[in-house]
């Protein structure tokens, strides 16, 4: 996974984290303990699935950029998987 | 065969049933400049475009290339359509401030999303997004929609495309 963060000339941030740091069992039990304390249950089974789909999609297609953001005043940030 | 600007004004404004005469006159130039634009002799000044393409009923783009704008959403036939998983669901929220966010999801991730039982309010809290419906959209591209299938501008000015390709 990469991140990064470009604030005009200045600041280049390019923060690279190993993908099974982030898409693994524990942060899908994080991400469901989170969902549930804003009243969203969902299931082990359909979070693990979507796990398995985020990474299957993400060694095919190691190019994808997954989110965007310009800010009106020059920082950009982007997220590829 | 390539069809030139001239050979475009020639058979829109017969289409139009209209004489050179009576095009010079409304566009305020003689019959003679309007008969050298269609033997492809001189073309007409840029000034003049705009109002040329509408008196002919076509887009500007249209008479300078020959080609008629495609429409922003298509129904594809069964043996055109791509498999789910090889389609992309791009969402892009234009904020009023000038911000921009851009978000690329895999339809299958976004079917597998649903399948959770996650809905758009749910992962952005954007007001705009609030009554986007995935499931709709997901139903819509698994008959052949694809393209920008919702645009969405909220009261308070931002402005949300989803585009499937």
């Amino acid at each position: 996974m990469q991140i990064v963060v470009r604030d005009g000339d200045d600041t280049n941030i390019r923060l690279r984290i190993p993908t099974g740091l982030v898409l693994n069992r524990i942060i899908v039990l994080v991400a469901r303990t989170v969902l549930k304390s804003q009243g969203i249950d969902v299931p082990r089974e359909a979070a693990l699935h979507f796990l398995a789909e985020i990474r299957t999609y993400q060694r095919h297609h190691r190019d994808w950029v997954l989110a965007e953001v310009h800010r009106s005043g020059g920082m950009e940030i982007i997220v590829k998987l | 065969m390539e069809t030139t600007m001239g050979n475009r004004i020639g058979m829109l404004r017969r289409r139009k049933g209209m004489k050179q005469e009576e095009l010079a006159e409304k566009l305020g130039v003689s019959p003679q400049a309007v008969s050298k634009w269609e033997n492809n002799q001189t073309c007409p000044d840029i000034a003049l475009l705009p109002k040329l393409a509408q008196l002919l009923g076509v887009s500007v783009d249209e008479l300078l290339t020959g080609k008629t704008a495609e429409p922003t959403v298509r129904m594809l036939p069964q043996e055109q359509r791509k498999d789910m998983k090889d389609m992309m669901l791009r969402i892009t929220v234009d904020s009023v401030k000038g911000d921009k966010v851009r978000v690329n999801l895999p339809m299958a991730l976004v079917q597998a999303a649903l399948d959770m039982g996650l809905q758009m309010p749910q992962l952005a809290g954007n007001e705009a997004l609030k009554n986007i419906d995935l499931n709709q959209i997901v139903e819509l591209v698994r008959h052949g929609a694809i393209g920008n299938l919702v645009e969405v501008e909220s009261a308070g000015g931002d402005s949300v495309h989803v585009f499937v390709e």
